[in-house]
């Protein structure tokens, strides 16, 4: 074993940074190491489907979050470009791809998630086929992005309609290729998908629903693709020099359950961001953590509960147990329309029921999600000014039986039921 | 004498996650879009102040030395 870590997190992003801080401002001597796939400090992913990223002069340089000089000053040690392959929970030991064994007392795994590929492509055009999930992969995108004009979009959830939005900000000709009937399908209901549909639309992206791509045109660069319609095998030419795919995230949990540490969606922990090994926390994106505000199991992949359930598990790890206990919230404005999503915006579940409210014709529009007679989470279109009220009847369950009827009506203000 | 800041919000760039607002609520609150934005008695602690703008994952928040006209954050 090359060396023992009290603390040991497994992450470089936000939950593991923020986990890091926080051990940092409790205890400031006790060892502490930050493994991390990417070379890179800390850098917001979220700033990465800004247009700002692609216009800033130093691109690169604008996304970062932290300096070298915090980790030292912090006597931080960051293992930058090192994956780890094997955790040994009763040795407690991780082992890296380089051979490398690191022992700890207490191990945060804030792994995150990777981009899911596209499925059914030839490796060469596979290859071709650009992802926005890491700075380095944004950087290819930038640097692509000055010699492409147009460029196919493939997905139609929240980071394909993020790119449809900052490309059409940057003046350039989107196509959008979409597999479903419909955009964000497994959130949104058909109102709320028309919505996208429209904003694409009127900005003069061209979309393709229920299509895929078939296979991309071009020797050495991206010429073209064939897209093929799925319901009815039609197949369209059309002409692009770029092409990037959205098509959600997963995560390889492998060397995580072989541990013998409980995964399911996720990484399984309790409100503590407890795995179900001894001394092993979870955090962010990989984690499926007890809502306590929800009383179930959830995965959310939003900047604020990585931050938050990082910190979480932090406190944890220093023998400072406290519970989770937060409604998070975000929200993003491209082509036109603003959209919001506060709680858990998953339409289906135990005993789950949606109440909309507003219409196209109002041009705002909101999906309640009910359980139990509670609010527990809303996407919102064009209806931002909910998020405030929303987050509070839903972090402090309040019950909004028999008022169904009145939450579907838009006149209705949510605050009377606060 | 005490330090004075001049703290602007970019309402475009905030995503409405409500972290600084929890880091710094004597500094930030959320409007009714959750946008954050400066109490107007704001109690600044210049430490929480910079935690909270440090926090903000699209520098939404921009921190300036009012007397030395120096910007503190983004860096």
């Amino acid at each position: 074993m090359e060396k023992k870590y009290k603390y040991l997190i497994i992450g470089g992003g936000i939950a593991g940074t923020s986990a890091a801080e926080t051990i940092r401002q409790n205890d400031p001597k006790g060892t502490l190491a930050i493994i991390s796939t990417e070379p890179h400090l800390l850098y917001s992913r979220v700033m990465l489907s800004k247009p700002g990223f692609y216009t800033s002069k130093n691109a690169s340089g604008s996304a970062f979050l932290k300096q070298p000089s915090w980790y030292s000053a912090n006597q931080i040690d960051f293992l930058g470009s090192r994956t780890v392959i094997a955790l040994d929970i009763l040795k407690k030991q991780v082992a890296l791809k380089n051979g490398v064994v690191l022992g700890y007392e207490k191990l945060l795994l804030a792994t995150g998630v990777q981009p899911r590929s596209l499925p059914n492509l030839e490796s060469v055009d596979a290859e071709r086929i650009l992802y926005l999930h890491t700075l380095d992969q944004a950087r290819e995108i930038e640097r692509r992005l000055i010699s492409s004009e147009t460029i196919v979009v493939v997905g139609g959830g929240f980071i394909g309609f993020e790119m449809c939005g900052l490309l059409t900000a940057l003046h350039k000709k989107v196509i959008s290729v979409n597999i479903g009937p419909r955009y964000w399908r497994s959130v949104f209901d058909e109102t709320s998908s028309q919505f996208i549909k429209n904003a694409l639309t009127e900005h003069g992206v061209q979309v393709f629903a229920e299509s895929v791509i078939k296979k991309l045109i071009g020797v050495n660069h991206v010429e073209g693709a064939i897209i093929s319609n799925t319901e009815t095998g039609a197949e369209t030419k059309i002409s692009c020099s770029l092409a990037i795919a959205a098509i959600g995230t997963h995560q390889t949990l492998d060397w995580v359950g072989q541990a013998g540490v409980k995964t399911n969606k996720g990484i399984l922990a309790n409100e503590y961001m407890e795995t179900s090994a001894r001394d092993v926390w979870a955090a962010g994106d990989c984690a499926e953590y007890f809502d306590t505000i929800l009383e179930e199991p959830i995965v959310l992949k939003n900047w604020a509960s990585a931050k938050t359930t990082g910190s979480i598990a932090a406190f944890g790890m220093l023998d400072k147990r406290v519970a989770h206990r937060k409604t998070t919230s975000y929200t993003t404005r491209k082509l036109g329309i603003t959209v919001g999503f506060v709680g858990d915006v998953r339409p289906h579940g135990k005993n789950r029921t949606t109440i909309s409210r507003g219409s196209l014709k109002a041009n705002a529009y909101a999906e309640l999600r009910i359980a139990n007679e509670r609010i527990v989470g809303a996407t919102l279109i064009n209806m931002n000014n909910k998020l405030g009220a929303l987050t509070t009847l839903i972090e402090n369950k309040i019950s909004v039986g028999g008022r169904l009827k009145e939450l579907s009506n838009p006149a209705f203000d949510l605050k009377k039921l606060l | 004498m005490e330090k004075k800041f001049l703290v602007a919000i970019d309402a475009e760039a905030c995503i409405a996650c409500g972290l600084c607002a929890e880091i710094a609520p004597k500094i930030f609150e959320p409007s009714e879009q959750m946008i954050s934005q400066v109490l107007e008695n704001a109690e600044i602690d210049p430490e929480i102040l910079l935690k909270a703008a440090r926090s903000c994952p699209t520098k939404a928040i921009t921190v300036t030395d009012a007397d030395t006209g120096n910007q503190l954050w983004p860096e």
